[in-house]
């Protein structure tokens, strides 16, 4: 039976069964937090999980993934899709390119140019590796098209046999490891292909990691941000910042509890921050709370300069990513950022010395 | 009382399955249901239990244990490490020899702070509970499994993990208190490397949806991603599917990518589920396919005169835009003739929150077929092929499993059997019990490839396994369930069919040990080492919400 021709248009199903109130109004997980699965094939038909170790265990809700050489360093890496949240991930492969490799891309010609379910075989010491060009794999997702095989310590494969879908079968005698070769349908000639080989990006440090979901970059202008003192006047952030010295911006609110534990020791050290050529500029962040700022100051002995935000300023500091108080950026003469502490922790006040000593070489 | 719905399913597909069913009844449903409601409550107390563990936070440690603990030392002190396979290695934990006794609870969290501080990094701590029982009112004893995943003081990557029993009782209303703990076979597995790093971040591919069940993010349609190599210069860029958008990274070659979903116009099409590139016109660019909940869509890869790259959205040119709950699309050469025809897997019907039969549900909305024509444009031609079923199809995959030259199907169902189509040249043929791959259960991924190096292509299916799951099917007696053993496999996990040749396949899961793979969806074989066999990586987690206390 054929369903009904006509649906609903471009959208997803609205979910709203009552089963699912407890996920959706109560904030319950349903086989949330689960790590992803990376096992490792010992030979014999035999996996050992790994996962915990891998690297690639994220609790994410993972669904789709896609196994590719991003960088051409003959491994292949992940590309990672989640349902909410970060929703891509992208696992650098380190290890892979310790073993040789060849890597294989078809080129169809009766066959149609993508080749789709062409089979590959190759002959090494593990035994008869087979691969698939597969159109689509796994869930709502696609791999590399090039087909990379793994020799292991290996100097060549005994053979590379190609299957294609229209059905002729060609076979290439004694490829040597680290070859990229193209195969043409029905073309009795091997093409080497040179490959640019790199790396992807290093893995974010903790402290660039949260600068980098600011949006802010280091080296760039921090936003002038319209501030306002405590009787009112208004001034710019580029007006305060004096071209000599650096300038340290701490973000606040008053129902911030971290903040409550930060301020009084950046007061603690606000001479050594003065004498090392550093100027502390206290911004709260509080709107509707920003009656309670005066009383805070009072309560917690703050007597640096303390600024208000107006809500403009404060989009000009939420726009361009996500930004969670406390966090303090270190500015340079220019107002551009030099450095970021985020959060409040036991180490923080070694970074606020480390800042200390950048400024005073 | 809340329904509970791993209860609820369960016991769905119980009844759907006949059992239990007439005057000789003796499953006590009502009594599995109070059971499993105190197995649900101790778990997550222990799982907020797990949340100070990995906050190393002793003072909310404390308020899970009675103030005299039974029990033996707590084996919290590594033992040697020694290689386990190339560049993973392990160690034993051991404690003092003596025999189990009453303690007080600041001997137990002393161990316990050895155990925490013996990592540097705590990035995740989990106690499960395998099963429970509870004799009488505020008692109860339980299995769990426990694991700490971490850095350890020399920054390695380290996976501690065991089980253990514990005797837990629950004064006047409170939480759960441990009362007796034997923790066994405690052990870790360290890597010598990190084998992979992540770096979506600084690679800029990173993303953000809102959180599930928060507007946009109202549906369970999925978002996937594909490869290709979209403008010729030797590097792999990305297309992947959101919640309100569609993205395109392109590769630049120096480690970063650059999202051109705008300037490419692929962010300005309806947002799809499952992409995939073909090159449906032979002129040897890829073309991006995305299968979508509601009309499909077809993108032709169509540079500017400059250069510039640019998918123009062809979808009704093409004659693709044809309605579906579509998921993944899959694409091969069905017929012959040299062009690329697509699949496309379809799941439920809009609105249809439930499936009409929990084992073999049928109200799904039809998969798609849709034939290139050679002209520019498709042909949905799912009826003619025989591929039309409305079971709800999360993902397929075309091979030639008969060896006559033609593209068969694989089509993974949830609620149901999986479909395996034999090409017959102008029509599908159903076939996948004579190949013995019906897989029932709630198929999510399908994958390919040559596990044991035999020179054919075995089988991964992606399935879910479930701790709730078996616990419930761990409470079914065998002799009120002729069907125990089906049961078992559905909530079990995944599948590796072992291809034996002559259109043979056998199940070798369990004995591979690879079964249990959580809430699985993708993924599937994948030679991360290059040492020439197939290893198998698969994403899973259903509906992580705010608290991890699960329904």
């Amino acid at each position: 039976m054929a369903a009904s021709a006509d649906i609903e248009p471009a959208g997803n199903p609205d979910y709203t069964d009552r089963h699912l109130d407890a996920i959706f109004n109560e904030g319950f997980s349903f086989s949330g937090y689960e790590r992803d699965m990376l096992s490792l094939n010992l030979g014999k038909g035999k996996y050992l999980n790994i996962s915990g170790v891998s690297g690639t265990d994220s609790i994410s809700d993972g669904r789709g993934s896609i196994f590719a050489d991003f960088d051409n360093d003959g491994d292949l890496d992940i590309f990672m899709t989640s349902v909410q949240g970060e929703a891509h991930f992208l696992f650098r492969n380190n290890v892979g390119e310790r073993n040789a490799f060849i890597r294989v891309q078809l080129e169809g010609r009766e066959s149609g140019f993508d080749a789709y379910g062409a089979v590959v075989r190759v002959k090494t010491s593990s035994g008869l590796l087979t691969k698939i060009k597969a159109g689509g794999s796994g869930f709502l997702s696609q791999n590399d098209p090039r087909l990379l095989f793994g020799l292991g310590k290996d100097q060549e494969a005994e053979w590379v046999e190609v299957t294609w879908p229209a059905g002729r079968t060609q076979r290439f005698e004694h490829v040597a490891a680290g070859s990229a070769i193209r195969i043409v349908e029905g073309d009795s000639l091997l093409e080497q292909i040179a490959e640019a080989r790199f790396r992807l990006v290093d893995p974010l440090s903790r402290r660039e990691e949260i600068l980098a979901r600011t949006g802010f970059r280091k080296g760039e202008p921090f936003p002038d941000l319209l501030l306002r003192d405590l009787d009112q006047g208004e001034s710019r952030l580029r007006d305060l910042i004096r071209s000599d010295r650096m300038t340290l911006v701490n973000l606040w609110a008053t129902y911030c509890l971290p903040c409550q534990a930060e301020m009084p020791v950046l007061q603690s050290m606000q001479k050594e921050f003065l004498k090392a050529g550093i100027d502390l500029i206290g911004v709260s962040i509080d709107v509707a709370t920003v009656g309670g700022v005066s009383g805070f100051l009072e309560k917690y002995g703050i007597t640096y300069p303390i600024y208000t935000m107006d809500e403009n300023s404060l989009s000009d500091l939420f726009e361009r990513g996500e930004v969670m108080i406390p966090i303090s950026f270190l500015l340079d003469g220019q107002g551009r950022i030099m450095d970021v502490l985020a959060g409040w922790s036991g180490d923080s006040r070694e970074e606020l010395e480390r800042f200390i000593s950048l400024a005073g070489r | 009382m809340r329904v509970k719905t791993h209860i609820l399913i369960l016991t769905a597909l119980f009844l759907s399955l006949g059992c239990g069913r007439g005057g000789e009844q003796d499953l006590d449903l009502g009594r599995m249901e109070a059971v499993e409601e105190l197995s649900e409550s101790l778990a997550n107390d222990l799982l907020a239990l797990s949340i100070a563990l990995r906050k190393k936070d002793l003072h909310t440690i404390q308020t899970y244990f009675e103030e005299n603990v039974v029990g033996p030392s707590l084996p919290v002190r590594s033992g040697p490490l020694e290689q386990q396979v190339k560049w993973i290695s392990r160690h034993g934990w051991s404690g003092d020899a003596n025999p189990a006794r009453s303690r007080a609870r600041e001997e137990i969290l002393s161990e316990i702070e050895i155990l925490l501080n013996h990592f540097s990094v705590l990035e995740d701590a989990r106690i499960k509970v395998k099963e429970a029982e509870f004799p009488e009112e505020g008692k109860g004893r339980a299995r769990i499994s426990i694991f700490l995943i971490g850095r350890d003081t020399a920054g390695r990557r380290e996976w501690c993990k065991g089980g253990g029993w514990i005797e837990v009782v629950r004064p006047g209303g409170g939480n759960w208190r441990i009362r007796s703990l034997d923790l066994d076979g405690l052990e870790s597995q360290v890597a010598d490397i990190d084998l992979f790093s992540e770096v979506a971040l600084p690679a800029g591919v990173a993303a953000i949806f809102p959180p599930f069940g928060v507007a946009p993010n109202l549906g369970f349609a999925s978002h996937g991603a594909a490869v290709a190599d979209i403008n010729n210069d030797g590097l792999l860029d990305i297309a992947a599917t959101g919640v309100d958008t569609n993205y395109l990274y392109l590769n630049l070659g120096d480690g970063r990518f650059r999202d051109i979903s705008k300037e490419s116009l692929v962010a300005y099409a309806p947002p799809g589920t499952g992409p995939v590139f073909l090159d449906f016109d032979n002129d040897g660019d890829p073309d991006l396919f995305f299968a979508a909940v509601g009309r499909q869509i077809l993108m032709e890869n169509r540079p500017d005169p400059d250069g510039g790259i640019r998918f123009w959205n062809i979808s009704d040119l093409a004659n693709v835009d044809v309605s579906t709950v579509g998921f993944s699309a899959v694409a091969a050469d069905v017929n012959g003739d040299g062009f690329t025809d697509i699949y496309v897997a379809s799941y439920n019907r809009y609105g249809e929150v439930f499936p009409n039969k929990w084992y073999r549900a049928t109200n799904g909305t039809r998969n798609l077929l849709l034939m290139n024509q050679g002209d520019g444009t498709f042909l949905e031609a799912g009826a003619e092929w025989g591929v039309d079923d409305e079971r709800w199809s999360y993902a397929a995959g075309f091979i030639d499993l008969d060896g006559d030259s033609d593209q068969d199907l694989y089509v993974a169902n949830d609620f149901g059997e999986n479909a395996l189509f034999r090409n017959d040249g102008d029509h599908f043929t159903e076939v996948a019990k004579e190949f013995g791959l019906v897989d029932p259960g709630f198929g999510m991924g399908v994958s390919f490839g040559d596990f044991d190096n035999d020179g054919d292509l075995d089988l991964h299916v992606t399935n879910m396994s479930s701790t709730a799951g078996a616990r419930i099917l761990g409470r079914l007696s065998p002799a009120t369930l002729p069907d125990r053993e089906l049961l078992a496999k559905l909530a079990s996990g995944n599948s590796l069919y072992e291809n034996l040749g002559g259109g043979k396949f056998l199940e070798v899961a369990a004995r591979s040990g690879i079964l249990a793979g959580g809430w699985a969806f993708g993924g599937g074989f994948i030679d991360f080492d290059n040492d020439g066999w197939e290893d198998l990586y698969t994403p899973n987690g259903f509906i992580s919400g705010k608290s991890m206390k699960d329904t």
